[in-house]
Parts: C-alpha cells; structure tokens; sequence
C-alpha cells in the first residue's frame, strides 16, 4: 500500500530517472565511447576551424570587427557538436531500443508511461551534449579561441542547443521505419551544419537562402553561442533562445503523444 | 580474374540494388554539398591565396573531394557489411556453402567496395566539370589517383572489420581512422598549416597521397614529391591490406 | 481481482477480442486456451494497462484500467510472450533496473533481485550478459523480473513455449510455489499438460470470443466423454469407417490417419467393435484429456 501512494503522487509529474539510471548502468563502462564522441567534434574543429583558419586568418563580423577565422567557427563547432550529441541519442539509440530490442515493452508493463521513457532519454542525451560540451569549451579557452567569461553562458547555451534537438529527434525517431531514413536525416543535418553560418556570417548569403537559413534551429543555436564566446551581447539573443525553446518543446510534445500511440497498442 | 569473384561481386551488387537509396547522399550529395557550403563560405576569404596555389578555394577543395569520398566510400562500405556478413548476416556461409574458394569471397568483396567509391568519384568528377573544375589536360587521371586512393585502404578496412571483436570497434575506426583521414590529408588545407611534428603523420596516410595526385592532375600542377613515391606508398598499402585482409578471413572461417 | 465486462479491441476492421466477460479471483489460476491469434495475448496486454480496450468494462484489482494504468501496474508481474530483457545489462542489473521503474529504493531493489536470482536458480550468472543465456534461462530470468514488485497479480503469456522439458518442469515448480503463497496467476498457454497442471480455472478462446469455460475437469465433463477409444485399420481410407462403427459410441469422428470413439465406457465400446466383426490393426483406450476439448472446440484446420 506504502508503495501505491508513493507511485499515485509521483504519477503526476514526470520520472525521467529511471531511464537515466538505465542508460548508466549501461554506459558506465563505455566512456571510451563518451569520449570518442568528444574527440570527434575536436577533430572538426582543428581541421576546420584551426586547419582552414590558418589560410583565412582574420574575418569581419557584420559589426566591423575583426576576428581570429578559428575564433568565428569554434563556438559554430560547439553548437554542432551539441547538436550532434542529442541528435544521435535520440534517434540511433532510442529507435535501436525502441524497434529493435524491444525495451521499451518492458518497461511500459511498470507504472512507466511513454512520457516517462521519452522525457528519460531525453534527460540522458542532455547529460551526455552536456559533457561534451564543458568539454569543449574548456578546450575552446586553452586554445585562446574565447577571451571572455560571457562564454561560460555558451554552457548553458548548449544545452538548450542539446534540448531542442533531442525533441526533434525524437519526434523524427518516432516517424522512422528503417535505416535509410537515417541517411537521409543525416543528409538534413548535414545540409543544417553547413548551411547555418559555421563557416561565414550568413549575411554573405544570397537573400533568398538567408530566409531558408533563418528556419534552422541550428541558426539561432550558433548564433547564440557565438555571441557569448565572443561577448557580443544583444537582445536578439531573447530571440534566438525562444525559437529554441519553442522548437524543442513543441517537437517533445508531439512525440511523447506519437511514442504513446506506437507503445500502446 | 576468377568467375568466382564475379559471382560473389555479384551478390553484393545485387544487394546494394535493394538498399541504394540510403546511399544516394553520403555517396553524391554529400560532396557537392562540401564544395557549395565551404566554397561559398570560405572561399569569398581564401580565393586566390598564396597558401593554396593562387587558384580559387573550390578549385582547391575540390579534387581533395574527389579522392576523399573515394575513400570514405569504398571504406564505409567494408566495415559493418563485413563484419555482419560473418556474424548477424549469413551471406558469407551460404557462399562458403557454394563452390567459391575465400579467395574468390574476398576479392568479389573488396572489388564491391572498390567500385563503390569508384562510382561516388565518377559522378563527383563529372560535377567538377560542370563546375569547371577541371582545370588541366591532366584532369582524367584524377579519377585513377581517386581509385588508387580507394584500392589502397580496402584491404586494410576489410582487415579490421572481419577481425573486430565488438561492434563498438567499427565506431571507432570511423571515429579514429576514417574521419581524421579526411579532415587532415590536406583536402580542406595544405599539409603545411599543420604543425611541423604532425606533418609526417600525414605522410603515412594513404588519403594524403591521393589528395595530392588527384590536386595535381586538375590543377596541372606537380605533387609535392616524386609521382611514383606518391604510388608506391599507395601501392605498399594496398598489397599490404590485401595480404592482411586474406589473413583475417582465412582465420574467421576456420573458427 | 480482475473482472471484464463485454471487452473488445479492434484494430482497424479486425476484432481481436470480441466481447469477453472474465472474473478471477484472487489467489486463483486462470488460463486462457487457444489457437494462434484467438485474442489471448490481446487480452492480457489489455489486463497489463498496455492496451486500451476499444470498449467495454476493465476492472483490475478494484481499479479502472482506462484511468488507473501506472496504479494498476505497479501491482502487477508481466511475463510477455517475447521476454524485452535489456540485452545490454547483465542479469543482476536488470532486475535492480527494473525495479526503479517501479520506484523500488536502490537498497531493496538489490536484496530482492539477489533473493530472485536464487530463487529461478540463475544466482551463478548474476553477472552474465543476457545474450549468453539459453531460452529456459531467459523465461526464467523474465519471471524472476515479474516478481520484482512483489505483485499481487502476475501474467505469464505462454511461459514455456519453445523450452526443453527440463526447463518446463523448472518453470512449472516455481509457478507453482508462487500460487501457494496465494499470488494469483494469469496465463495464457497451448499446452494442455500446462494448463491441467498449474490451472484453476480455463477459458478457451476462439476467433476473439470464449468458447467454454470451467475447471479442467467440468471442461472435460460437458464437452466429452469420459474417455477416448483411438481405433487404427489397414487402410489408406478410414472415411470408410464412419458408416460402420456409427453408434458404437456416443460420438465417432474420424480422422485421416485413425477413428475416434468418445465414450464413457471404453471397454464396451471396443467389445462392440469386435462384436460388429471389425479387426482394427490397434487399439488405445484413454481417458479424455483436455486435448480432447481443445480440438473439439477449436477444430482441427491449422490457423496459420
């Protein structure tokens, strides 16, 4: 009985930490993979932020200020690198466990709900972004690629980044049927990471692709991150921040719903 | 070459025509994305830059492009294929089953992979023309520096996919082999803005020997060292790989 | 402890379950009968709050399965038809795991997941992978995660399909011991040797509906006779036979490859076979087993 009223108040809220539980007792002898994941977005950011930044040298930001190349794209290597985190654990993992393994069966015949499982994975894949992502930027300061305590908000900055993309991945997760729906929300990805002005301010686009380039989260992502790392502060930054808040939410939404459908057959 | 290859080649041309579509990006689009995004980005600050030869950026990136994605194809094809093909998969006992020698099983396997990032090239190669990135008589030879890029690390890929203990190993080899080889064998920048202790890394990377070929043949320009010394590191990785690529087999089928 | 009235679930234009009524009481074993797709599993994932029914009345241990889903399975054990074990923990951690999905502190989450490895006898592999486990030791570790809540109310859908009969045997004993300590149980099977051994009471379900319902015994006793007489001739044709051997007995079916007689005296039966001057090549008196009651309900055409 003690345990039916603990688990009737608990109800009403959210229990994302049995999962994470889960996904750790999993990972707790995998961190050579966490780690991996990391060097991995390291490796983007020597070639192309530090490799390609030794031919371009200086950049002009739309202000007139003049910035290290390496500078401008290392905090656009961060948001992608959070991007990517939440990304492959929301789709990769979640539809393994989900199509494959079959575990979320399992865990639905407990008194965890769909919305229990999608807001645990979730949390996990915010954890996991969040690692990298100090990581990252300690890396980013003993590089000399920030100069500012502003950045120490592209903390925080990336796990919104984290956020966002986990509600779209999971929303996406829940549309898949096999793998080559992966390849082509890689391709997506892709295009987004190429396309949001890592590489250059957006304002050296044509107008046309400016517009399209507007609608990606990871914009507003980079957008963000850049100006904290430079400690280039501005109330567009309110702006940015929402359309995340906002993508992210309504994505996680529509997923627990969908992820209810799928499990409760 | 032996039927018996040709029936094996067979077999996974006839599979990739079911699972073709998934590849259609990572093979074609994924490349001309590189040159559109990087060059319009980076190349507005970089065109005609001392550091690169004088040319524009694209020009630069572009045949570096040409043998990387030769490269990554043919690579990625023959690490999960491979190692599933032995284990989840079963296509490597119903051809053991069959009269094909492991000779014949291995070569139809790489020459599968090898075609597959010939292909990738082929068609990256005439997009590059369309662009007018062909900038030399030269320029058709880059398709074979692309090719040797490819025959270079089949073997050596096939190896460690069939003697991987875990599937986590494959993540690691793209994480710790194939994308480092990509992004640091001079396709995105000249070997020489690497640190000068990091620069003979690169020498040993198959990758950076066919970047260098390919780069010489559309630009018309000579390779940093010698053409044949370019080759003949490719070809110690190819015959090497092919040797250790038999090996692993030979072991895996006796088990 | 479980009470449905006029259940039913459709999907799409197909009715799995179509209008079923059940009472179980506490402490009790039910069993569901049935051919491949009869609704069985649909009505226990129904019963397991993983399923809203598409219309009538679910009532699981005094609470409503339509509202009350996460209360009503924080009291159940669900043994499924495909285990869902996480192969990516070792044995001992999936129990721990399982049990904080039921909010189970970390602490007693480990005591009861050692005493349930001892108790399907798998303490020796408590640190294996799952994937290293034969069949039998996985059913067993799927019960052992059943129980990990203490629950008052535990469903095994099909619990030994596809085990040896060492690991039948095993199962069984332990299920057994579960219903002694007043657990009731819930199961669905195609054994009839299962079902007579751990069941109460059994529904047998067809095409969605119930078709009978009862005791073992009560199911033999109204729907065949006390025992069964198996009669085979040199022939390639027993069809022949129907004519000849009509009222020897209360009912005479015939099959492809022998006769049946169904009868409350086998040995007056088979004196009037011989007596109509018929030399059957064998003879097998029997008593009528649930079986009997299973095909004569559900017929004999294979379902799929």
């Amino acid at each position: 009985m003690a345990v039916m009223t603990t688990l009737a108040v608990r109800n009403k809220g959210l229990r994302p930490a049995p999962m994470v539980e889960r996904n750790y007792a999993v990972h707790r002898h995998g961190w050579i993979m966490i780690i991996s994941g990391l060097l991995e977005s390291l490796f983007y950011l020597f070639s192309l932020g530090v490799g390609v930044g030794a031919l371009v040298k200086q950049i002009e930001l739309p202000g007139g200020r003049m910035v290290d190349y390496a500078v401008f794209v290392a905090p656009a290597m961060l948001a992608n690198a959070a991007m990517n985190a939440a990304v492959a654990e929301t789709t990769f993992n979640v539809f393994g466990k989900l199509k494959w393994m079959k575990l979320y069966d399992g865990v639905l015949a407990t008194p965890m709900r769909p919305r229990d499982v999608a807001a645990g994975e979730i949390t996990w894949a915010l954890i996991r972004g969040a690692i990298y992502s100090a990581a990252f930027l300690v890396v980013m300061a003993a590089l000399g690629l920030t100069d500012t305590w502003w950045a120490v908000l592209a903390f925080p900055g990336s796990v919104l980044i984290g956020l966002t993309f986990s509600g779209i991945g999971m929303l996406a997760t829940t549309y898949f049927r096999n793998w080559p729906d992966f390849d082509w929300m890689m391709a997506f990805i892709f295009v987004m990471f190429l396309f949001s002005g890592s590489f250059a301010p957006i304002e050296n686009y044509p107008s046309w692709l400016q517009w399209a380039v507007y609608a990606s989260p990871l914009y507003h992502g980079i957008e963000l991150l850049r100006a904290f790392s430079l400690g280039d502060l501005s109330p567009m930054l309110l702006v940015h921040a929402a359309y995340l808040a906002v993508v992210g939410a309504v994505c996680m939404g529509f997923a627990a719903r969908r992820l209810s459908k799928l499990l409760y057959k | 070459m032996r039927a018996g290859t040709l029936h094996a080649f067979e077999h996974w041309l006839l599979n990739y025509k079911r699972t073709w579509h998934g590849t259609l990006f990572s093979g074609f689009l994924l490349p001309v994305l590189f040159i559109v995004g990087l060059g319009m980005a980076v190349g507005g600050y970089v065109n005609g830059s001392s550091a690169i030869g004088g040319v524009d950026y694209v020009a630069f990136i572009a045949p570096g492009l040409l043998a990387s994605t030769a490269f990554q194809i043919s690579s990625g094809e023959l690490t999960w294929p491979v190692f599933a093909a032995t284990r989840w998969g079963s296509q490597y006992k119903a051809m053991q089953a069959s009269p094909l020698s492991p000779g014949e099983i291995l070569n139809g396997h790489l020459l599968y992979g090898l075609l597959r990032g010939v292909s990738s090239a082929l068609f990256f190669f005439i997009v590059m023309a369309v662009f007018g990135l062909l900038q030399s008589a030269w320029a058709p030879l880059a398709l074979l520096a692309a090719a040797a890029t490819a025959a270079s690390v089949i073997g050596a890929t096939y190896a460690v996919s069939m003697s991987a203990k875990h599937e986590s190993a494959l993540s690691m080899v793209h994480r710790f082999a194939i994308l480092p080889l990509t992004l640091f064998s001079a396709v995105f920048f000249p070997l020489a803005q690497l640190p000068s202790y990091i620069q003979p890394l690169a020498w040993i990377s198959p990758v950076w020997h066919g970047v260098e070929l390919s780069r010489a043949a559309t630009l018309g320009v000579a390779p940093p060292w010698p053409i044949a010394a370019h080759i003949g590191v490719l070809a110690v990785w190819a015959v090497g790989g092919w040797y250790a690529a038999r090996r692993s087999l030979l072991k895996k089928l006796k088990v | 402890m479980i009470s449905a009235r006029g259940l039913i679930k459709r999907y799409g234009d197909h009715t799995a379950v179509d209008g079923i009524d059940i009472t179980v009481p506490k402490g009790q074993a039910f069993g569901f009968l049935g051919p491949n797709g009869a609704g069985k599993s649909t009505t226990m994932r129904m019963i397991g709050c993983v399923s809203p029914p598409t219309a009538g009345e679910l009532r699981i241990l005094g609470m409503d399965a339509a509202t009350q889903g996460p209360a009503i399975r924080a009291r159940l054990g669900v043994v499924p038809q495909d285990d869902t074990l996480d192969t990516e923990l070792n044995l001992l951690e999936n129990l721990v795991i399982y049990a904080r999905y039921f909010g189970i502190k970390y602490k007693v989450a480990r005591e009861r997941a050692r005493e349930l490895l001892d108790f399907v006898q798998l303490s020796d592999r408590a640190e294996s992978k799952v994937e290293a486990l034969s069949g039998g030791m996985r059913r067993r570790l799927t019960i052992a995660r059943s129980l990990i809540n203490e629950p008052d109310l535990v469903m095994l859908d099909e619990p030994t399909t596809g085990l040896d009969p060492q690991a039948r045997h095993l199962v069984w004993e332990r299920l057994f011991r579960l219903k002694k300590r007043g657990v009731t149980l819930v199961l669905t099977t195609h054994y009839m040797d299962e079902a007579e051994q751990l069941c109460d009471r059994l529904v047998v379900m067809d095409g969605g509906k119930i078709a009978a319902e009862g005791t073992p015994r009560q199911l033999i006793e109204t729907h065949v006779t006390r025992e069964v007489v198996e009669l085979r001739f040199n022939t390639e044709d027993h069809s022949a036979y129907a004519e000849k051997l009509d009222g020897a007995a209360e009912r005479v079916e015939v099959l492809p490859d022998r006769v049946l007689l169904y009868t409350d005296d086998g040995e007056s039966s088979v004196s009037e076979v011989h007596g109509r001057g018929l030399s059957p090549a064998s003879v097998l008196e029997r008593r009528a087993t649930l079986e009997d009651v299973f095909l004569r309900l559900t017929g004999r055409t294979l379902v799929d």
